[in-house]
C-alpha cells in the first residue's frame, strides 16, 4: 500500500502543447481514485506520466514520500493496464504473466506459485496455455490484470480498461475490478471517460477537464454539489439541465415564469440553473415554468422526455430545451403541455460569467401562494 | 465476394499481361530451355556439332572435387554475407527506431548503397582495397595486417563478403526497419513497466515478433548470395585467387564462357535453377505457416 502525491504537474508536449497544467493531486493508501474527462483532457497523459512513459515537464510526482520524477517505469514499482491490454502476442498467457517477475529475478518455483494463484483468482488457469490471440476481449482483459496483479506493484494504473468490451461484460468486468481492488487493497488510479464506471468504481472522483482538476471529491459528493457547470454537466446521466435564467427582485426568473424563491442574497442579473432530469417533478397545479414534450424515449423503469420551454408571454426570449426523467408507464406523449417544478433543495446556481457553482441556501419566499393566486 | 476483375472481353486480359509473358519468354523460358538441353549435350568449343550424352555432364559434376569446392566456398561465402548482412541492418535498424531529429538523412544515406549497380560497388571496393592505394587496405596495414587479396584468398573471401555485405544491407535495413515499427509501442511500454530494459525488450519483444520478416529476408539474402554477387566477384577478383573466390554462378560463367565447355556449364546453370525452386518452395511454405502470430 502506497501513497501518491502530485504536486504542480505540468506536461508540455515537445510540439508546444500542454496537455496538463499545473495539476496537484493527493491520493492516500488503498484508494481507488477515478479520473474521468472528456477526450483530449490529459487523462492518459497524466496516468503515463505516472507510470514513467512520459517525461513530467515540471512539478513533483512522489510515491511515498519519495521523488520519482526521473525514475524509470521498471524502478516506481507500478503496473499498469492498457486500453488495448498489450499482451505479448507470442507468448503464452503463463508467459505473459509471467514475465514480469522473470525480469525481477523471482525462483522459478515462486513465480509458477503466483502465476497459478492469480489464474485461479481472475478464473483463467485453464486459459495458460493459450496465445493472446486465441482469447475472447474478457479473457483478454482478465489476462492484463493477472500480469498487473503477480508483480504485487505499488499502484495499479488503469487506462480504460474496459472500453473494448461490450455493455453487459464491461459491467461485469466493472465489479470485478472492483471487488479485486477491496481485496488487494492496492492504491489504483484508473482513467475513463465514462462517467457510470467512474462514479461505480471510485473512492475519489477526480474531474479533469483542459488538463487542470476540476473538482475532487467522492462520486456522491459530486453529484451533490457539482462545482462548475462543466462537473455538473458531465456527471450524472442523463445531464444536467442548464438553463439560462434572471434574478429579480421577486425571484427567480425564467422568461416571464417566476420562482418564488427568495433572491435577496443574490446580484441581480443572468444565472444559471441546474436542473437534474430526475429531481425535476411533474405538478397539475402551481407549475414554475410549463414546457412542451418533443420527444419521449422509454428506458423501461425511466421515461426520458425531451422537452421545450413555453414561455407563453414572451416573443423575444428563444425557447431552451431540457430533459426530464419521469415514472416508466406515465402516459405522456410527444406534444404534451407540461407544468415543472423543482424542490429548492435541488436546484443549483451557477454565475453567468464563471460557470461556478453559487453556494447559499435557497428559501422559498413566503409569497409563493400569493404569486399563483 | 471475389476480388477478382471480370473482363468480358476474353482478349483483353490475354493483351494486358502479354508484355511480361513476352518477357519472361525470351528472358527465362527460351534460355533456361537452352540450358537444360544443351546440360544433355556435348558440344565441341566451336560450337560446330554437339551430341547427346544423357546425364553425363551431370555424372562428371559429381565426381569433380573443384564443383564441390565451389559448392562449399558458395556456402561459406553466403552464409557470411546473409549473417552480417541481416546482424548489421537489424542494429541499425534499432538504432534508427529510435533517432528522431536528422532521421530522414540517416535513413537516406542507408539506402543509397541499394541504387548502386554490383559492378561499380566491386570497383569501388576494390579501390578501397587496394593494397597500394586503397584506404581501408592502409587502415588494415596500419593494424598489421599483410593486406593482399591479389595473392591471399582469405582476404579476397573477405573482400567479397564485405563487398556484398555492404550492398545488401540497404535492403534488409528497409524491411527490419517497418518491422519494427510495426511492432506496438505498447507492448514496449508493457515491458518497460514489466522491468525489462531496452536490450531485453528487443530480444523478447521486438525480435520474436518480427521473426517472419527476418525469415523472409533470410531466403531473400541467400538468393541475393547466390545468384546477385556475380557482378561484384567479376569486377574485384574474378573468382581468384586460385578458385578460392569462384562461387556457383561465377563457375558456371567461367566454365562456359572462358572455358568454353556449354555441357557442363548449362548442366550447373539446371542445379542452380532446381536450388532456386527450391528455396522459393521452401519460403512459401514456411513463411505462412511457422513464423506469423
Ligand atoms: N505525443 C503528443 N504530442 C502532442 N500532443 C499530444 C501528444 N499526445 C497527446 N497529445 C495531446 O494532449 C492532449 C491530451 O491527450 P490525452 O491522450 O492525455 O487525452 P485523454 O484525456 O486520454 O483522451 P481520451 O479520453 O481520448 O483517451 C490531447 O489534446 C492530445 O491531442
Ligand atoms: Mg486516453
Amino acid at each position: 500500500m502506497s501513497t501518491l502525491t502530485l504536486s504542480n504537474i505540468t506536461k508540455s508536449y515537445p510540439n508546444g502543447y500542454q496537455a496538463v497544467h499545473k495539476l496537484s493531486l493527493n491520493i492516500e493508501e488503498g484508494e481507488m481514485v477515478v479520473l474521468v474527462g472528456p477526450s483530449g483532457c490529459g487523462k492518459s497523459t497524466l496516468l503515463r506520466m505516472i507510470a514513467g512513459l512520459e517525461e513530467i515537464t515540471s512539478g513533483n510526482l512522489k510515491i511515498d514520500d519519495c521523488l520519482v520524477n526521473n525514475l524509470e517505469p521498471s524502478e516506481r514499482d507500478i503496473a499498469m493496464v492498457f486500453q488495448n491490454y498489450a499482451l505479448y502476442p507470442h507468448m503464452s498467457v503463463y508467459n505473459n504473466m509471467a514475465y514480469g517477475l522473470r525480469n525481477r529475478k523471482t525462483p522459478k518455483a515462486d513465480i509458477q506459485r503466483i502465476v497459478n494463484d492469480t489464474a485461479e483468482m481472475l478464473e483463467i488457469e485453464h486459459l495458460l496455455e493459450r496465445k493472446p490471440k486465441q482469447l475472447s476481449g474478457g479473457q483478454r482483459q482478465r489476462v492484463a490484470m493477472g500480469r498487473a496483479i503477480v508483480r504485487k506493484p505499488k499502484i495499479f494504473l488503469f487506462d480504460e480498461p474496459l472500453s473494448n468490451l461490450d455493455a453487459k461484460l464491461r459491467v461485469q468486468m466493472r465489479l470485478q475490478i472492483k471487488k479485486l481492488q477491496r481485496r488487494l487493497a492496492t492504491t489504483s488510479v484508473y482513467v475513463t471517460h465514462d462517467q457510470v464506471e467512474a462514479m461505480t468504481l471510485a473512492d475519489k472522483l477526480v474531474v479533469l477537464n483542459q488538463g487542470t482538476v476540476e473538482q475532487v471529491g467522492t462520486p456522491l459528493e459530486i453529484y451533490d454539489n457539482p462545482a462548475s457547470v462543466f462537473v455538473a454537466t458531465f456527471i450524472g446521466s442523463p445531464a444536467m439541465n442548464i438553463l439560462d435564467a434572471k434574478v429579480t427582485k421577486e425571484g427567480l426568473q425564467l422568461g416571464y415564469s417566476l420562482s418564488p424563491i427568495d433572491t435577496q442574497s443574490l446580484k441581480p442579473g443572468d444565472i444559471k440553473l441546474g436542473l437534474r432530469p430526475e429531481h425535476i417533478n411533474i405538478v397539475e397545479k402551481m407549475p414554475w415554468f410549463e414546457v412542451e414534450v418533443e420527444l419521449v424515449e422509454s428506458l423501461g423503469a425511466d421515461l426520458l422526455l425531451y422537452c421545450k420551454t413555453l414561455y407563453h408571454k414572451t416573443m423575444d426570449e428563444t425557447a431552451q430545451s431540457l430533459v426530464v426523467r419521469a415514472e416508466g408507464h406515465s402516459k405522456i406523449e410527444i406534444g404534451d403541455i407540461l407544468g415543472l417544478d423543482i424542490d429548492q433543495k435541488h436546484l443549483h446556481l451557477f454565475d453567468a460569467d464563471t460557470s461556478k457553482h453559487i453556494n447559499i441556501d435557497l428559501k422559498m419566499n413566503s409569497k409563493r401562494e400569493l404569486l399563483y393566486a | 465476394m471475389s476480388s477478382q476483375a471480370v473482363f468480358k472481353n476474353k482478349w483483353l486480359p490475354v493483351a494486358l499481361i502479354s508484355p511480361q509473358l513476352l518477357i519472361t519468354a525470351v528472358f527465362f523460358l527460351w534460355p533456361a530451355g537452352q540450358a537444360i538441353f544443351q546440360s544433355f549435350q556435348l558440344e565441341d568449343p566451336f560450337g560446330l556439332n554437339h551430341e547427346f550424352v544423357g546425364l553425363e555432364n551431370f555424372i562428371h559434376l559429381y565426381n569433380d572435387s573443384n564443383y564441390l569446392n565451389s559448392l562449399f566456398t558458395t556456402l561459406k561465402f553466403s552464409i557470411s554475407v546473409a549473417f552480417l548482412a541481416m546482424i548489421s541492418a537489424l542494429i541499425l535498424s534499432a538504432f534508427a527506431e529510435h533517432i528522431v531529429r536528422g532521421s530522414m538523412f540517416y535513413r537516406t544515406f542507408l539506402i543509397w548503397p541499394y541504387a548502386v549497380a554490383p559492378l561499380v560497388a566491386g570497383s569501388l571496393w576494390l579501390f578501397l582495397f587496394d593494397p597500394t592505394i586503397g584506404v581501408v587496405a592502409e587502415l588494415l596495414q596500419w593494424f598489421g595486417v599483410n593486406w593482399n587479396p591479389t595473392l591471399n584468398s582469405a582476404h579476397a573471401m573477405w573482400m567479397v563478403i564485405i563487398t556484398s555485405t555492404w550492398k545488401q544491407i540497404s535492403y534488409n535495413f528497409l524491411f527490419f526497419l517497418a518491422a519494427l515499427q510495426s511492432v506496438p509501442k505498447s507492448l514496449h511500454e508493457a515491458a518497460a513497466i514489466d522491468g525489462s530494459g531496452p536490450v531485453k525488450r528487443f530480444i523478447t519483444i521486438s525480435f520474436p515478433l518480427i521473426s517472419p520478416t527476418s525469415f523472409f529476408l533470410l531466403v531473400i539474402n541467400f538468393v541475393y548470395a547466390f545468384f546477385d554477387t556475380f557482378g561484384i566477384i567479376h569486377a574485384m577478383t574474378q573468382g581468384g585467387p586460385g578458385r578460392s573466390t569462384s562461387t556457383l554462378v561465377y563457375k558456371v560463367y567461367n566454365d562456359g564462357f572462358i572455358g568454353l565447355n556449354l555441357g557442363s556449364s548449362a548442366a550447373q546453370s539446371v542445379i542452380l535453377m532446381i536450388m532456386v525452386a527450391l528455396l522459393t518452395v521452401f519460403q512459401f511454405k514456411y513463411i505462412e505457416k511457422k513464423v506469423a502470430y
